[in-house]
């Protein structure tokens, strides 16, 4: 088996630990697999969004919200105990956004990763 | 023609594979980098802390708190990821970070009257943008 290190500079990449190599094939990355606009229309409390890896990938989405001013993102799952909640599961094959009202529209950021844990 | 480079997990063919979870890299699957990391601390009275990335654009951020147990403000030991929500008897309490173009906010709000102790926690800025 052949395997690929990258050290930071100034470490030697044959003898520095984990922390100072930018890269070592024998352990997992975070690579993202595909990033991906979404939105829950008003009228609905759902959105259903395919990705059809075949395995239940690591997820992150990210709500648009408004302070008054400006737009920022910030990551769900929300509860609702200030504000509006909002929540997803991950399949094999889709991940479902969901929120606990229906008026208005709700724009999503969501990041797909590549790494999955056997399950 | 594109020029890629792979590197599969062990026992997974770096030829034949074609699953994304079978690769340790793949360029057509870029890699999280670091921008900035840090740690902060704020008393839950003042409620926030601010962080510039000045990146121009909205990155990925993660954050990790410590969250706040009770009415009196009283803080765990453990490290949560700082986006929590606590109920206690008559506070509710709320982690949540706002990510912005130029920087991100880490803040603590409650629906009393202020009161309560230092959250301590730490925060990774990614150069990925959230598109």
């Amino acid at each position: 088996m052949i395997g690929l290190k990258i050290s930071k500079q100034g470490y030697n990449v044959l003898t520095t630990g984990n922390a100072n190599l930018t890269f070592n094939s024998e352990i997992a990355t975070h690579s993202i697999y595909n990033i991906i606009q979404s939105s829950i229309t008003s009228g609905n409390s759902s959105i259903t969004i395919n990705h059809n890896l075949g395995y239940i990938p690591k997820v992150w989405i990210f709500v648009v919200l408004n302070d008054g001013s400006n737009d920022y993102f910030a990551r769900i799952p929300r509860a609702d105990v200030f504000f509006n909640g909002f929540d997803y599961y991950i399949t094999s094959t889709t991940i479902v956004i969901q929120r606990n009202f229906t008026s208005g529209t709700s724009y999503f950021r969501v990041i797909i990763f590549t790494r999955a844990p056997t399950l | 023609m594109a020029i890629k480079m792979l590197v599969s997990k062990p026992g997974k063919d770096v030829l034949t594979s074609n699953s994304p979870d079978d690769f340790y890299l793949h360029s057509d699957y870029p890699l999280l980098k670091v921008h900035s990391y840090g740690t902060f601390s704020f008393n839950v009275a003042i409620g926030q802390t601010t962080v510039y990335h000045n990146l121009g654009y909205r990155p990925y951020v993660l954050v990790f708190s410590q969250a706040v147990l009770d009415d009196s403000g009283n803080v765990s030991s453990e490290y949560y990821q700082h986006d929590w929500t606590i109920s206690g008897a008559t506070v509710m309490w709320l982690g949540e970070t706002r990510i912005y173009t130029d920087r991100i906010v880490i803040g603590v709000e409650q629906s009393n009257a202020a009161r309560g102790g230092t959250v301590y926690g730490f925060y990774y800025i990614f150069k990925d943008e959230v598109t």
